[in-house]
């Protein structure tokens, strides 16, 4: 996190730790911790206390689903300084790849990824602002407690929200290098249906190149599986929760439609579901892209009359794609593509239900 | 690419699925004069589309589908300025009269079409009729952004069969009959449902309900044609993949053995196999192109199919509940009712088998290619590099229908649907017990008090 800092004397930029940032960043995340936990106004909200009044399973749900998250933030915290060493080095192999052969491409019509950058911090920014809205606009009365209790929170969720997102920042640059390869390949493949030769060590650096990426993939994955599966979890809780408690709210308290009603919550609701969803499409389209390079191979098919070092060079891609693929499993429990997403809105439709269906005799 | 030699062996025969009983290889040889193309003048005007021509001229007419230009036997064009504004404004209506609906809905105005005897019937009602509207609204918003693709697609069958003819002489079509059965069940369906509708509405019905109804019926219909549709694009592709499947099982090593006979293997192999190169060629660019061609048709109707499956299965799970309460309620089995929820669990159960199977078909056949292939290989040594050269690349390489990346579409969708539908029904249920517990113990504390 804060203990990467950049060097920018050397040439090939470079990143490496700084124990004093690691220092500085343990003391300050256990400041706003301590902060958030003696500024903690949020049960006092008159909402909430209704809805647990009215529900005490709520109550008990909403206790896990806190303390769920203060886990989350300090394993994120601590495997972010602990892995650091190793993250610095891929994050220092990925500039250096992009220094020696990537930089001499265009880069212009790859939209995917200007996109991606461009949601991703929408995404954070609306998730702050909805954060805001959410403390401040639920509490009646404004003290100095609650300010510094909400700055702590918020904090504390910039600090997930921008962890995930040096995560999924990787997997869009490793997207793009695996995009340029593949196109690379197409104009190939198109050099030789012309009747123009192709090098074999064109190819060779290719796959050399791709197995580069392929292998920091799979290290950065590794490196950042609990806090993305702890947060994909959180997010999906939090949906899920924010629908029960919308529901007992409206329609077993038989409320009349307000604010907090019509805006404060669906937005939130909608602004989490937007930020699942796009760090489920971050690693569905990077799979889909290393998926592409198999079928890109397939053109190679049906020329005529091959060289046979480009041919085997062609074979030796082939099989390294059929091999090792770009995806993205974390803590080996599962993939993350859109298969994956599709079935965890299922499910916590499902959950949902069960939870409705629990409690219907407080409906 | 047409071959510049006569072939001296005659190409092994097929079992034709088509409508040409087999295929005469000399028809290529360049030293004879070549004969005139075999397949009827007829075909040659219209060489895919004729056979799902009704249903493409429905779906022109309601501006789901561009009116081409046919430029020649194997190219079509962009719709003229003229056609283009007439599916312009068909879909400006669309959306118009959508607005109308959703805003009937919210109004007590169409009240009168919800009735039932309880208040969660309603709600599944409206959420069913809303659901309708959203899928019908994606349909036409896709169809008329992917103008286009559509096109593209179109353009590559037909070039595709424009090279099959040149090459092998197979006019490959098939009866579409289909197409025209499921238009017309669909019809017949809305219908039933509309006129069991309007018999269901006590007092007069107003004309803003018979407008809601009407276009609901039109919805729905469209909807489903454009399924139909989508599965006879697939299976265009399909007859097209379990051509070249065909060739190439025609060079296996089983059935070269069974054709040879008596004669000798040595001589017999050999000259068998001399025309696999050019033809093994062919047929790995014909499967690219299919692939491309497979791959475009499901980009174009990935969220229709997202859509539609999800709509599909909320109808099929409301209505089976449905049934369910009519049945066990004690007394009151409304005949109307029944036969509403058989009309509508008949189409959507129809149209759901009609389209996995599509997609599992065309799935598998794409992926018998290598399996097919892979049986050639033990043939002789001289072609293995051939070979290979198809199979490195198809290693772990399955390809699959999706909807939208979400699920595989093949014959096991049907399960797992059906599978879904089983599990919510029990829910379902288990909360109309709850209800009903619920009324009881309110009833039995109002006696108490």
């Amino acid at each position: 996190m804060s203990s990467a800092q950049k060097d920018p004397r050397s040439w090939t930029r470079k990143l490496h730790r700084s124990k004093w940032l690691i220092g500085y960043g343990i003391v300050l995340n256990v400041g706003i911790v301590a902060l958030i936990l003696a500024n903690d106004t949020e049960s006092e909200a008159p909402v909430r206390m209704e809805v647990f009044q009215r529900n005490p399973l709520a109550e008990r749900v909403n206790s896990i689903h806190d303390y769920h998250s203060l886990v989350m933030v300090a394993l994120m915290l601590l495997r972010c300084y602990w892995k650091s060493g190793d993250i610095a080095k891929i994050l220092n192999e990925l500039m250096d790849l992009q220094w020696r052969h990537f930089r001499h491409y265009p880069l212009e019509d790859c939209c995917s990824f200007d996109d991606f950058v461009l949601h991703r911090g929408l995404s954070v920014v609306l998730e702050l602002f909805s954060m805001l809205v959410m403390e401040l606009g639920m509490s009646p009365n404004y003290s100095p407690q609650l300010f510094l209790g909400t700055t702590g929170l918020c904090v504390m969720v910039l600090v997930v929200l921008l962890g995930a997102s040096h995560f999924h920042l990787a997997v869009v640059y490793i997207y793009r290098c695996v995009w340029i390869v593949n196109r690379e390949l197409l104009r190939f493949a198109n050099q030789l249906a012309e009747g123009e030769t192709v090098e074999s060590c064109e190819v060779d650096r290719l796959l050399s190149l791709y197995s580069r990426l392929l292998e920091l993939n799979h290290r950065l994955a590794g490196n950042y599986d609990y806090q993305m599966v702890m947060v994909m979890v959180s997010f999906l809780a939090a949906n899920v929760l924010g629908i029960y408690y919308y529901i007992i709210f409206s329609i077993s308290l038989h409320k009349e439609m307000n604010a907090i009603l019509l805006f404060i919550v669906p937005q939130a609701m909608i602004i989490n579901m937007y930020d699942f969803w796009l760090a489920i499409a971050v690693c569905d389209l990077a799979e889909r892209t290393g998926r592409k390079t198999s079928t890109i191979l397939k053109l190679f098919n049906d020329i005529e009359n091959m060289d046979i070092s480009l041919e085997r060079s062609i074979s030796d891609f082939a099989l390294f794609c059929s091999h090792q693929r770009f995806r993205f499993r974390h803590c080996g429990l599962f993939y993350v593509n859109y298969e994956m997403g599709f079935r965890m809105a299922i499910t916590s439709f499902l959950y949902l239900l069960f939870l409705i269906q629990f409690d219907f005799s407080n409906l | 690419m047409p071959t510049q030699k006569a072939r001296l062996h005659p190409y092994p025969r097929r079992i034709s699925p088509y409508r040409t009983p087999s295929v005469n290889r000399y028809a290529f040889s360049h030293e004879t004069p070549p004969p005139p193309p075999p397949p009827p003048p007829r075909t040659l005007e219209h060489p895919v589309f004729e056979d799902i021509r009704t249903i493409m001229s429905v779906l022109k007419a309601s501006g789901l589908m561009p009116i081409y230009e046919q430029l020649s036997s194997h190219e079509v064009g962009p719709p003229t300025k003229t056609n283009e504004f007439y599916s312009f404004f068909v879909r400006g209506v669309v959306h118009a009269l959508t607005i109308f609906n959703v805003y009937s809905l919210f109004t007590p105005s169409s009240a009168q079409l919800f009735y039932s005897y309880r208040e969660t019937d309603n709600v599944n009602q409206w959420i069913e009729l809303l659901l309708c509207i959203l899928t019908y609204t994606l349909t036409v918003f896709v169809c008329a952004r992917n103008t286009k693709n559509i096109l593209r697609i179109m353009n590559e069958i037909l070039q595709l069969d424009d090279e099959v003819r040149r090459q092998f002489g197979a006019n490959l079509s098939q009866n579409f009959g289909f197409s025209v059965k499921y238009l017309f069940g669909i019809a017949a369906c809305q219908t039933y449902i509309i006129v069991l509708k309007i018999y269901a509405v006590d007092g007069v019905i107003t004309p803003t309900s018979y407008v809601l109804l009407a276009f609901y019926a039109v919805q729905n219909g469209l909807t489903a044609t454009y399924i139909v549709f989508a599965s006879a694009l697939l299976r265009i592709v399909y007859i097209r993949f379990h051509f070249i499947n065909q060739l190439l099982n025609g060079y296996t090593y089983a059935q070269q053995q069974r054709k040879k006979g008596g004669h000798r293997r040595q001589a017999a192999g050999a000259t068998l196999m001399e025309n696999f190169p050019e033809d093994s060629l062919f047929i790995y660019r014909m499967h690219n192109k299919l692939l491309r061609i497979y791959k475009g048709i499901n980009d174009c109707c990935n969220l229709i199919l997202v859509s539609f499956l999800g709509y599909s299965f909320y109808t099929v799970t409301t209505n089976c509940y449905n049934l369910f309460v009519q049945i066990t309620a004690k007394g009151m089995v409304s005949s109307n009712i029944l036969q509403w929820c058989f009309a509508w669990l008949c189409m959507h159960v129809s149209l759901l088998a009609l389209l996995s199977r599509s997609c599992g078909l065309t799935t598998r056949e794409a992926n018998a290619t290598s399996q097919i292939l892979a049986r050639v290989y033990a043939k002789s040594k001289e072609y293995q590099n051939i070979i290979d050269k198809f199979l490195t690349k198809s290693i772990k390489q399955e390809v699959q229908f999706t909807a939208y990346g979400f699920f595989a579409i093949d014959n096991s969708t049907l399960f797992k649907i059906f599978s879904a539908v089983t599990t919510y029904l029990v829910i379902l249920i288990q909360f109309k017990q709850l209800e009903d517990s619920k009324v009881e113990d309110n009833i039995q504390d109002q006696q108490q008090t």
